[in-house]
């Protein structure tokens, strides 16, 4: 996946209707629902044999950076707009995107010991994305991280989002990926249904680490 | 298992439904925003759909091979909501004469509409007809068990059992409100506190424990139904009616998860049969229906309870009847008897 140079500013770069996003360049990401038989504890597997999770089975993705901010425009198919909690048997969507920090580490288990990833997530209810560092199941460490930044809409049965960082690294919480300009990396995806009651590890991803190239 | 086990035995003979216990446990740890519709510990009418209502049938726990089973995550409905009240209009807005007051269903976004359910909403129902009907009160807490489904079910670690004493705490800071706990607990005594973003339940009132005092539903109780100790102290009622007479035995056993609140179950007067006849031969309330709550112990145990109070009246010495009269309150929870109210304090906060 390239994420292209533009010269617009960070402000317009948060509007889904801005012309930069009408020109980038559209990759379609193929989702599918996490395996069961890795769910982290016999309960959830259990509970979700024969109770599908993950249905979303596909994302339009377009990358952008400034130089300064790098932004990662989300689509995706969600009829149910769930973002708040009115009772205590819902679930609010969600959408992340995720890193390796060490060339290896794996995707699927978001990483293990030793060879952590870097998410930043977004949920339908919070005011802005977290920054999450995990080094496997059950070990993420979510944080508030101001250089976060998002912008959503849901329209004709779609959440529109648009999920960004400074590539500033000074004070990053720990676990933060480095982007910069001209680098290379890997990212997945993640989408969680609250109208499915998905939370934690049921939802619908890419298996696979995708190529993250910034132009210079 | 763990080093020790807290345990608790509550005696239904005793039980008044008085709710005493409930309203220690709000005013103690549930009385912060988020946590209106929490009740750590309910009583509830039994024969009834309990709270959650018709937890019995939610699922979770484990099944006879120790495998987790699905459970249902209740709604906050299905708790009994945190009415609000036409205080408003009744108060200050001069209709003291023509309104009464009147509890709203808070989910109907302001509506005057009247809640369908409510914590023990069955209170005044029971079973059986006249001149048999019966009931009884059933009080549930956290069972912090010996095997605790909702420890099982958290994917992030966040549910421990301690070491020392066998509570199952949940620690805040881990808990990212995934709820699988709450759907996995067969007994249901979990809720989501939505302000937070996590769930909580009973704690045991552990603060209090560390200086040597009970728990507050324990120690609040006006009929003396609460025995509280350590589950290997024979010096203990508590080691005595579960281990000794084997009186007091768990709920629903069946679920697999080995609780530590444990139950002297409720005898009943006498039936009449159709003669107006009294008719010692049935039970007032049906022993399949204790068993369905209690399992197969509870025949032992309510014949061992029969036999010891009529020795009793015979005039005999029996120590269980001596435990469960409880003539000395403070011997239901050794040794944890201190007087909270004579305790030294922290300075309040300014």
């Amino acid at each position: 996946m390239r994420v292209g140079r533009v010269d617009t500013r960070d402000e317009e770069l948060l509007s889904p209707e801005s012309t930069a996003w009408q020109e980038a360049a559209v990759n379609e990401v193929v989702l599918s629902p996490t395996p069961l038989e890795l769910q982290p504890t016999d309960y959830i597997r259990v509970s979700r044999n024969g109770r599908p999770y993950g249905a979303v089975s596909s994302m339009r993705v377009s990358a952008l950076h400034n130089g300064d901010s790098v932004f990662f425009h989300l689509v995706w198919q969600d009829d149910s707009e769930d973002r708040a909690i009115k009772d205590i048997n819902q679930f609010v969507d969600g959408a992340a995107v995720m890193f390796p920090i060490v060339e290896d580490a794996p995707l699927i288990g978001m990483g293990i010991q030793g060879k952590p990833v870097n998410v930043w997530m977004w949920r339908a209810d919070w005011e802005r994305p977290k920054n999450v560092a995990a080094e496997g199941m059950g070990t993420t460490q979510r944080r508030d991280d101001p250089a976060l930044s998002s912008a959503v809409r849901h329209a004709d049965g779609n959440w529109d989002l648009i999920v960004g960082r400074s590539l500033e690294e000074r004070d990053a919480p720990p676990g933060t990926i480095a982007l910069a300009p001209g680098a290379a990396s890997k990212i997945g995806f993640a989408v969680w249904q609250g109208s499915e009651q998905e939370r934690a590890g049921l939802k619908a991803f890419s298996p696979a680490w995708q190529d993250l190239e910034l132009d210079a | 298992m763990t080093e020790r086990q807290l345990a608790f035995v509550f005696d239904l003979n005793k039980c008044l439904g008085c709710q005493t216990c409930t309203i220690s446990c709000k005013t103690l740890w549930t009385d912060q925003p988020g946590m209106e519709y929490m009740w750590w510990n309910i009583v509830n009418t039994m024969p009834g759909r309990g709270t959650p209502r018709d937890r019995d049938q939610m699922g979770g726990g484990f099944d006879a091979e120790g495998r987790a089973q699905a459970g249902v995550l209740p709604s906050a409905k299905d708790f009994g909501e945190a009415w609000d009240f036409n205080y408003d209009e009744v108060f200050y807005e001069g209709k003291g004469q023509s309104a009464h007051l009147h509890p709203r269903s808070p989910s109907a976004n302001g509506k005057d509409e009247a809640p369908e359910w409510g914590p023990n909403w069955d209170e005044d129902q029971g079973a059986g007809d006249y001149p048999n009907s019966y009931y009884f009160y059933l009080p549930t807490i956290c069972m912090h068990c010996t095997d605790p489904a909702c420890l099982a079910a958290c994917p992030r670690q966040a549910i421990s059992k301690r070491e020392e004493d066998g509570i199952v705490l949940i620690d805040e800071d881990r808990c990212d409100g995934y709820r699988f706990c709450m759907e996995a607990c067969p007994y249901k005594r979990i809720y989501f506190n939505p302000d937070r973003f996590i769930s909580q339940k009973c704690v045991m009132c552990f603060a209090r424990l560390e200086q040597g005092v009970a728990p507050a539903c324990v120690r609040q109780c006006p009929g003396r139904v609460r025995h509280f100790g350590y589950l290997d102290d024979e010096e203990s009622d508590i080691f005595k009616l579960v281990k000794t007479w084997k009186v007091a035995i768990p709920l629903h056993p069946e679920f697999g998860t080995q609780p530590n609140v444990y139950y002297v179950p409720p005898l009943a007067p006498p039936r009449f049969d159709e003669n107006g006849e009294i008719d010692e031969e049935n039970p007032r309330i049906p022993m399949d229906y204790l068993r369905s709550l209690f399992g197969p112990a509870v025949d032992q145990s309510l014949a061992t309870l029969k036999l010891e109070m009529e020795k009793t009246r015979q005039g005999e010495k029996s120590e269980l009847t001596d435990i469960l009269i409880a003539y000395k309150w403070q011997n239901m929870f050794i040794p944890f008897v201190e007087d909270p109210g004579e305790l030294s304090r922290p300075a309040p906060k300014s």
